[in-house]
C-alpha cells in the first residue's frame, strides 16, 4: 500500500506540471492581454506599454510561465488584468457556490442514479427497463444548456399554476432564507443532477449485469446462499467497486456541467467567473481558474486510486 | 433475489412519496413568494414612495469607475447615473437640459463666447443648493479638480478627448466656472459638461487609478452607492440628503438593485416572472414579439446611438476603388435586411449620425436603394465584366470579398452576414464570411486593414466626433495600431470640414458642417450605414415614471422611479 501511495504520489507532480504548461501556453495563443484596451479606448502606445511591463507581459513566455507556477504554489494568484483585484478573493468568493452545487448533484446524482441502475438491472428486458433506459438516454442526449431552458420555463409554467414563484429562474438571493435558497438552486441542481443520474443509471446498470453473469455469482447461489445475500454481498459489492474511480471523474464533469448551467441560470459560481475571465482576456484568473481544477482533479484522482486500492487487494499487488 | 431488492425499493418508494408530498406542499403553499399580483402604475397617477426595484442587465463591467479604461463602457456610466448628476444631461427628446448648472451655456444665450486671442470661453454657475451626499457644497472648485484629474498621465484613462482642448478651468467664485479653450471647441457640452463633476474633497490625495474601482464613496446624485457583490448584484439606496428633491421629496424608490444576467433568455424570463422590474435586454431578431406577448410588461425599443454598418476597407483593392464599393452598396437590400433581421423594429439607417439628436439629421446614404442597372454601371466602371450569370472578373480574376465580423458578440449578425452573402451573390459579387473573436477582430484583423467587408457598430456620439473616424490621422497605424478609422479612408477635404466643424461651437452651423461631412462620405461610399439597433428597455407595469431615453441612458431620470404597491 505504500509502495502504490509513493508511486500515486510521484505521478501527481509531473502530471500537474504538464497540465499547467498545456494551459498557460494554450491560453497564451489568444490575443494579447492589452487587446480589451485597444478595443475599448484611446489609450496610447506608451500606455499600452506601461501596462504591460507592470503585468510582466513584455518578458519571454518560458519566464512568465515559470514566474506565474512559482507564485501560485506559495500563494499568490497574482492580480485580475479586468478588476485589479487579487485573483485568489475572486475565486474564493465563488467557489462555495460552484462547490455546493457540484456537491449535492453529485449525492443525488450518485444516490438516486445506482440504485435506480441496480434496480432495472435486475429487471432486464421487462418494461420498467425499457422506460428508463429511453428516459436516461434522452437526458444524456440532451445538452445542459437545452435541459435548463426547458426547467426555466417549467417554472415560468409553474407560477402560472400557482400565482406565486415556486422556483426562481436566476440568481442567489439577496440575504434571503434558507426557503428562498431552496427556491433558487432548485433548478440549476436538478439541471445538473439529471443528466448525471441518466449516466450513472447506465453505468451501474451495465456493472451490474455483467457481474451477474460471472461464475462466482452461480457458485454463491449453487452453495444455496439467499438471494438476498447473493445479491448484495457477491453482486452489487463487487458492481460498486468501480464507482469510486468514477466519483473522481464525475467531479470534472461536474464542474464543465456548472459552466453552463452557471451562465443559464445567472449564478456567480467559478464557471461564469471563467467565462467572464477567458472573454475578457483575463488570462490570470483564468488560469487559476484552470489549474485549480486541474489540482482537484488530479487529487481527487490520486485518492480514488489509493481507496481503490484499499478496496481491492488486485489494485495493490499489481 | 429480486424480492430482496424489491424490499430496498419499496423503502425508497416510501421516501419518494414523501418526497412528492412535500413538493406538492410546497407548491400549494407558493413558498411564501413574491406574488404575481401586480398593481399597474397608471400614468399620470401619483408617484408611490418607497420599495426596492429591480433592474436586471445582460453586461457588467469590471470595475465601476467609467473613466478608466477597464470600466470604460456605456454599462458603467449607467449603473453609476443614480450617484453622479452631470452639468447638462441630453432628454428624451435629445435637447440639453442644465441639472448641475443654472442654465446650458450656448452661442445664442452669451455663455459661449469667443476671445480676442482666437480662443473659447465658456461661461457657467453651479446652482447654489448643489451639494454632495455628505453635505459638503458642489462647486467650481470640483469642476477643476475633475479637469486635473482626466488631464494627469498617470491615471489609466481611457479618452481625453475634449478636456485636452482646454487650456485652463477657472473659478472666479465658488459657483462660477470658465471652461477657457485655445480655439473655439464645439463638443465642449457632450465631451465636458455632460460628464458629472468629481468630488474633490473625497477623491484628493487618493489613487484615481484604484480608489474608485469598486465603490463610489461619495454621491451628488439622488442614489448612495450601496454594494457591489461582483457576477451577482449592484445596489443603490435613497439620497436622504439629494440637493434636487425637490417638493415631492424625490427619488421615490428606497433601493435599487442591479441584478446581472449574461443570458438573454434568462433575462426575458426574470420579467416574466416578476424577478425583474426592469430589463435592459440585448436587440435580437423576435425580441420585441416576445415582449409584446408577455403580460403585464411595456417596453420601448427606439434607435439606439450606435450605428451598425458594413465597413469597406478603403485601403486595400478592390475596394480603393469607389466605384467597386458603391457596386456592392447597390447590391445590398437594406430595407429587406432589417424586416428579416429585425422585424423592421427600425429601419434601415440613411446617416452615419445617430437619429437621439435632431440637429445632426441628413440622409444621404438614402441614395443606395438596391439596383442591379447602378451595380452593372459601376462594376464596368472599373473595369470589370460578367458573361450572363456568373462572377464578375476582372483580369480573369473573379469578384470575391473577405467579410469579418465578431463571433457571439449579437446573434443577429451572422443572420446579416448570411443574407448580405446571399444579395452579394446574386450580383456576381463572391463574399466569404470569417467570424472571429470580438478582441481579435478590434485588435489585430480591424485597426490592421485584414478584411475587405466588416460589420460593426460605431458610436458617432450624440454630438458626432468624425474626427475619431473618418480623419486621415485616425488610420490605425504600427506599432500599437491604435485609432478607430478601420475604414483607412483619407480625404483631406472631410479633415479639412472636420477641423472646421470641432471649431464650430454654434450648434446650427456646426450641423451644416456635419451634414456636409456625411454627404462626402455617402459620396465616396466610405461605408454602408445598415440600421440603428434598438435600445430595448422594458418594465412591469407596476413600475412608474420612466422615460425611455437612447440619447443619453434610460436611468437617466430614475430620482423620478416609482413602483405601485
Amino acid at each position: 500500500m505504500i509502495a502504490l501511495l509513493a508511486t500515486r504520489l510521484v505521478q501527481l507532480v509531473p502530471t500537474l506540471i504538464a497540465t499547467s504548461a498545456l494551459m498557460f501556453f494554450i491560453l497564451s495563443l489568444g490575443p494579447s492581454p492589452t487587446a480589451h484596451l485597444q478595443e475599448f479606448g484611446n489609450l496610447s502606445g506608451e500606455e499600452i506599454a506601461k501596462i504591460a511591463h507592470e503585468h510582466g507581459w513584455d518578458r519571454p513566455l518560458p519566464q512568465q510561465y515559470l514566474s506565474w507556477l512559482g507564485d501560485y504554489f506559495r500563494g499568490n494568484w497574482g492580480q485580475s488584468v479586468r478588476t485589479l483585484t487579487p485573483a485568489a478573493e475572486l475565486i474564493l468568493d465563488r467557489l462555495p457556490l460552484t462547490i455546493s452545487i457540484a456537491a449535492i448533484s453529485l449525492f443525488l446524482s450518485v444516490g438516486i442514479g445506482v440504485p435506480l441502475g441496480a434496480y432495472v438491472a435486475v429487471r432486464r428486458y421487462q418494461r420498467v427497463d425499457y422506460v428508463t433506459t429511453f428516459i436516461t438516454l434522452a437526458l444524456m442526449a440532451m445538452p445542459a444548456f437545452f435541459l435548463a431552458l426547458i426547467l426555466q420555463l417549467f417554472a415560468v409554467q409553474l407560477r402560472s399554476w400557482t400565482g406565486g414563484v415556486v422556483f426562481y429562474t436566476s440568481g442567489i438571493p439577496d440575504g434571503g432564507s434558507i426557503v428562498e435558497w431552496f427556491q433558487r438552486l432548485a433548478l440549476p441542481v436538478l439541471a445538473l443532477t439529471l443528466t448525471h443520474i441518466a449516466a450513472w443509471v447506465r453505468y451501474q446498470r451495465g456493472e451490474l449485469l455483467n457481474v451477474l453473469g460471472q461464475e462466482y455469482v452461480k457458485c454463491a447461489r449453487a452453495k444455496g446462499l439467499p438471494e438476498k445475500v447473493v445479491f448484495l454481498r457477491h453482486a452489487m459489492r463487487n458492481a460498486i467497486l468501480p464507482i469510486v474511480t468514477l466519483i473522481a471523474i464525475d467531479m470534472g464533469k461536474l464542474l464543465a456541467g456548472a459552466v453552463v448551467v452557471e451562465a443559464v441560470f445567472g449564478l456567480p459560481g467559478i464557471g461564469t467567473l471563467l467565462i467572464d475571465s477567458v472573454t475578457g482576456r483575463d488570462t490570470v484568473v483564468a488560469l487559476d481558474i484552470l489549474m485549480l481544477v486541474a489540482v482537484t482533479m488530479v487529487v481527487a484522482n490520486t485518492v480514488a486510486d489509493l481507496i481503490y486500492g484499499l478496496l481491492d487487494p488486485r489494485v495493490r499487488v499489481a | 433475489m429480486w424480492d430482496a431488492w424489491d424490499d430496498v425499493v419499496r423503502s425508497s418508494r416510501t421516501l419518494l412519496v414523501a418526497l412528492a408530498l412535500l413538493a406538492l406542499t410546497l407548491l400549494a403553499s407558493g413558498c411564501g413568494s413574491a406574488s404575481t399580483e401586480t398593481a399597474e402604475a397608471a400614468e399620470g397617477a401619483e408617484p408611490q414612495r418607497g420599495g426596492s426595484l429591480t433592474v436586471s442587465l445582460s453586461k457588467e463591467p469590471a470595475i465601476i469607475n467609467p473613466w478608466l479604461a477597464q470600466g470604460a463602457m456605456a454599462v458603467t456610466w449607467m449603473l453609476i447615473d443614480g450617484t453622479n448628476d452631470p452639468l447638462v444631461l441630453l432628454d428624451q427628446g435629445g435637447r440639453w437640459q442644465p441639472v448641475l448648472a443654472e442654465r446650458v451655456p450656448t452661442v445664442e444665450n452669451g455663455d459661449v463666447r469667443t476671445t480676442s486671442g482666437g480662443g473659447m470661453d465658456v461661461h457657467l454657475m453651479i446652482r447654489r443648493e448643489a451639494s454632495w451626499s455628505d453635505g459638503v457644497p458642489l462647486r467650481c472648485d470640483d469642476v477643476a479638480f475633475t479637469w486635473r484629474t482626466v488631464m494627469d498621465k498617470e491615471h489609466l484613462l481611457s479618452n481625453r478627448l475634449g478636456w485636452d482642448a482646454l487650456a485652463s478651468v477657472d473659478c472666479p467664485s465658488e459657483r462660477e466656472v470658465v471652461l477657457r479653450f485655445d480655439e473655439p471647441y464645439a463638443l465642449y457640452m457632450s465631451r465636458i459638461l455632460a460628464l458629472p463633476p468629481l468630488p474633490r474633497h473625497a477623491l484628493e490625495g487618493k489613487d484615481f487609478n484604484t480608489f474608485w474601482n469598486d465603490r463610489i464613496t461619495v454621491s451628488s446624485g439622488p442614489f448612495l452607492f450601496d454594494e457591489w457583490q461582483r457576477g451577482v448584484r449592484l445596489v443603490l439606496r435613497r439620497n436622504p440628503r439629494y440637493w434636487n428633491a425637490g417638493p415631492r421629496q424625490r427619488p421615490y424608490l428606497d433601493r435599487i438593485v442591479f441584478r446581472f444576467v449574461k443570458d438573454a433568455n434568462t433575462l426575458k424570463m426574470q420579467l416574466r416572472m416578476t424577478e425583474a422590474d426592469v430589463a435592459m435586454i440585448p436587440t435580437d431578431t423576435n425580441l420585441v414579439a416576445e415582449l409584446k406577448a408577455t403580460p403585464d410588461v411595456d417596453f420601448a425599443a427606439p434607435p439606439g446611438a450606435v450605428v451598425e454598418q458594413l465597413v469597406f476597407q478603403n485601403g486595400r483593392p478592390p475596394l480603393n476603388n469607389v466605384d467597386v464599393r458603391k457596386a456592392v452598396a447597390y447590391a445590398v437590400d437594406r430595407e429587406m435586411l432589417t424586416e428579416v433581421v429585425l422585424r423592421k423594429q427600425v429601419g434601415p439607417a440613411h446617416s452615419t449620425m445617430v437619429p437621439s439628436t435632431p440637429a445632426y439629421e441628413s440622409s444621404p446614404f438614402s441614395r443606395f436603394e438596391p439596383s442591379a442597372a447602378k451595380v452593372k454601371k459601376h462594376l464596368e466602371a472599373a473595369g470589370y465584366r460578367r458573361s450572363g450569370t456568373g462572377p464578375w472578373k476582372k483580369g480573369g480574376k473573379a469578384l470575391e470579398l473577405e467579410f469579418v465580423a465578431a463571433a457571439g458578440s449579437y446573434p443577429y449578425r451572422t443572420r446579416v452576414a448570411q443574407l448580405l452573402q446571399q444579395q452579394l451573390e446574386g450580383h456576381g459579387i463572391g463574399m466569404s464570411i470569417t467570424l472571429i473573436m470580438p478582441e481579435v477582430l478590434y485588435s489585430s484583423v480591424a485597426p490592421q486593414g485584414r478584411f475587405d467587408l466588416g460589420e460593426w457598430s460605431e458610436l458617432t456620439g450624440v454630438e458626432p466626433a468624425p474626427a475619431l473616424l473618418y480623419t486621415c490621422a485616425a488610420i490605425p497605424r504600427k506599432p500599437q495600431w491604435a485609432g478607430k478609422n478601420r475604414f483607412r479612408y483619407c480625404n483631406p477635404k472631410v479633415d479639412a470640414l472636420v477641423a472646421r466643424a470641432d471649431r464650430t461651437a454654434d450648434a446650427a452651423a456646426r450641423g451644416e458642417l456635419i451634414r456636409e461631412i456625411d454627404s462626402i462620405l455617402a459620396d465616396d461610399a466610405v461605408m454602408l450605414p445598415l440600421f440603428f439597433p434598438p435600445d430595448v428597455v422594458a418594465w412591469n407595469q407596476r413600475v412608474g415614471g420612466i422615460v425611455p431615453n437612447a440619447a443619453s441612458y434610460h436611468t437617466w431620470n430614475l430620482e423620478d422611479w416609482w413602483l405601485a404597491k
